[in-house]
């Protein structure tokens, strides 16, 4: 149980832990635990950058981190994305400093090496002179391109040549993501850039919570409910939630409240049945059964998602919402959260404007709900800290011996349980985690 | 369908063409906000609403890092931190008076308002029955809380616009221009 992280021994004592259904305080504030997350999971699996509709127009660009590397993801005047390491090949430096825009190119302020929005190298200041005139191949020094996925226009990137394929890595939560990204026909899009902020939290704990824990919502969030943003009886509805976990992901489903069409206007569905098969058609209803917000879920390693409800007024209805998430590592125990705001792209624009506002309301750093997650996380992460974390092994075993069983009869793949309070997604994440450290 | 804009921004030049005011008047616009931001540091919320207009707008739009000289646009138009009409107000000022469980705000925070170069101008969106005033000023907020000795600060320009009728002052508009495209601090659990 007071295993320091010492190399291989390390990791395997964990592991033990972790199979047993309990979590060795101190990872998440630990140099070494850190460090070995950046090498051994970051640089090796797909990570979320974004989405298409960020730039839509060719020249656009938005600068993205996986943990601490930074890429641009740049439209090209051929319309194609990529995802090009922020690093000038000459000396390192930066060649975009902002956050997004539009530009041709990329000029590095040091010796003035221009690249374009495709990462080509087109410019280096008395380049003949000083190389010679076949001394110095352009070709040969754009910016480098890392791999990227394009999911129904979801972003995500790879710094592992050898990694698999985006295909491969996603395995069969790909048809859990479709359930979201197809609802309509049109796709998603989204509302702005993402809100930023930071915590003192370790990247694990957002996504554990979003990944598997439906269980704190009735504590945590009670005051969301006595407000009157979570317009429900009680918080207790995961409870009755489905827990599934697929793949490198998991999620958790809630029955929507009881409004007409779940609280999206209708025409958002129109034609569903052509881009959902009959089997993930059940999710919405549409063999007659319940119908089902694909509420809370996550991909390994960091990427979270939210499609909820919130009120805009006291008493009134649910208006659904949905965020997209990247816990990004910065420290031992310090994170950057990210979080998009995503409509329907072909949504009436008062639904898409009252989509937003609740997620703003309830979701974010003000929001009346996450405002108290992140004091959880946050105090979860100095307690991590300490010495006696090498002692707490925290019991993540709940599921494991209350004899519920998966459901039999799911029409989707993965493993699916008739609760979302179970730990059964949070464990499933960890042994995924320590598989990757000790790979 | 084009909706229409959803806040304007008050441009250095706008603010200086605007009519002035009169020293009696700033020391009221004064006192008023000095009464407002203590309301917020004594966590009064249910005072702080009285003060409201029913049709307030209160918006802390994202910040955005741009490269300077393209005109790209700092602040986002539909991604705010904040982005409250007076009905999801009431939904945050219920929780806050009457929830138990308010646990990001248990210990409460210690939240200190510093306004300065305070500018006000009379607005001509006013009628007989109310003046309505812009009132534009640098904001720092200090809040500690706990036992931390470490404090996050907020900087911001406020562009507030307030209503003066019979009864007094009230806030119909604020708009916070924040200085932070990352926000510092793990929540805010406050006004801004
Ligand atoms: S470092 Fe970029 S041009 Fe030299
Ligand atoms: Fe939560």
């Amino acid at each position: 149980m007071d295993a320091k992280v010492d190399g291989v021994d390390g990791f395997e004592a964990i592991r033990q832990q972790v199979e047993n259904g309990f979590m060795p305080l101190h990872v998440y504030n630990d140099q070494q635990v850190f460090d070995a997350e950046l090498r051994k999971i970051f640089a090796k699996t797909w990570n979320f950058l974004g989405h298409e509709s960020e730039i839509p127009q060719p020249g656009d660009y938005v600068t993205r981190f996986i943990g601490p590397d930074s890429f641009i993801v740049s439209r090209a005047e051929d319309g194609q994305i990529r995802a090009l390491f922020n690093a000038c090949t000459h000396r390192g430096m930066q060649v975009c400093n902002n956050e997004g825009g539009n530009t041709q190119e990329f000029l590095c302020p040091y010796h003035g090496w221009v690249y374009d929005s495709a990462g080509e190298l087109r410019g280096v200041p008395h380049q003949r002179d000083i190389y010679g005139a076949e001394g110095f191949d352009r070709s040969q020094n754009g910016l480098i391109n890392i791999r990227l996925a394009n999911f129904d226009g979801m972003l995500f990137g790879c710094m592992d040549p050898e990694a698999e394929s985006f295909e491969e890595y996603l395995g069969d939560f790909a048809w859990y993501l479709q359930l979201i990204t197809r609802r309509s026909g049109a796709g998603l899009k989204v509302m702005g850039a993402p809100q930023r902020w930071v915590a003192n939290a370790d990247w694990k704990l957002g996504y554990d919570n979003f990944v598997g824990d439906g269980y704190h919502t009735i504590v945590s969030h009670q005051s969301a409910l006595e407000g009157g943003a979570l317009p429900f009886e009680g918080a207790e509805f995961l409870k009755y939630g489905i827990q599934i976990n697929a793949g490198k992901g998991g999620l958790g489903l809630a029955e929507v409240p009881p409004v007409e069409g779940g609280g999206w206007p209708a025409e958002i569905f129109a034609g569903i049945e052509q881009r959902l098969t009959p089997e993930q058609g059940l999710i919405y209803g549409m063999g007659g059964g319940p119908v089902y917000l694909p509420g809370h879920g996550g991909l390994f390693p960091n990427f979270s998602f939210l499609n909820a409800a919130s009120a805009l007024e006291i008493g009134g209805p649910p208006i659904p919402y949905l965020t997209f998430r990247v816990w990004r590592p910065i420290a031992p125990g310090r994170v950057e959260i990210w979080s998009w705001c995503l409509v329907e792209a072909d949504g009436p624009p008062e639904f898409q404007e009252a989509s937003y506002r609740g997620y703003a309301l309830s979701f974010g750093a003000s929001g009346v709900l996450e405002q108290d997650d992140t004091e959880n996380w946050t105090s979860i992460s100095l307690v991590a800290k300490g010495q006696m974390a090498h002692q707490l092994a925290l019991n993540y075993t709940m599921g494991m011996k209350s004899g519920v069983e998966p459901l039999a009869d799911w029409p989707g793949p993965g493993t699916a349980y008739p609760t979302d309070y179970l730990e059964e997604n949070s464990r499933k994440f960890y042994q995924q985690w320590i598989t990757y450290l000790m790979a | 369908m084009l909706m229409p804009k959803r806040y304007h921004i008050y441009e250095e030049d706008e603010i200086v063409s605007l009519a002035g005011t009169t020293a009696d008047n700033r020391v009221r616009i004064e006192e008023f906000l000095s009464h407002e931001s203590a309301l917020l540091s004594m966590h009064n919320y249910a005072a702080w609403a009285d003060l409201l207009t029913d049709d307030i707008t209160y918006i802390v739009p994202r910040r955005v890092s741009r490269k300077r000289g393209r005109g790209e646009a700092e602040f986002e138009e539909l991604m705010a931190h904040f982005d409250d009409n007076a009905a999801t107000m009431a939904i945050r000022i219920k929780r806050l008076c009457e929830s138990t469980a308010l646990w990001a705000e248990d210990p409460l925070s210690r939240v200190r308002y510093h306004h300065s170069n305070m500018r006000m101008r009379q607005l001509e969106s006013g009628n007989d029955n109310a003046n309505e005033w812009l009132v534009v000023y640098n904001l720092l907020i200090v809040r500690n809380r706990g036992d931390q000795p470490d404090s996050d600060l907020l900087s911001a320009q406020r562009q507030d616009v307030l209503r003066e009728t019979s009864t007094g002052f009230s806030l119909a508009k604020r708009l916070v221009l924040l200085d932070h495209a990352v926000i510092g601090a793990h929540n805010l659990s406050f006004f801004v």
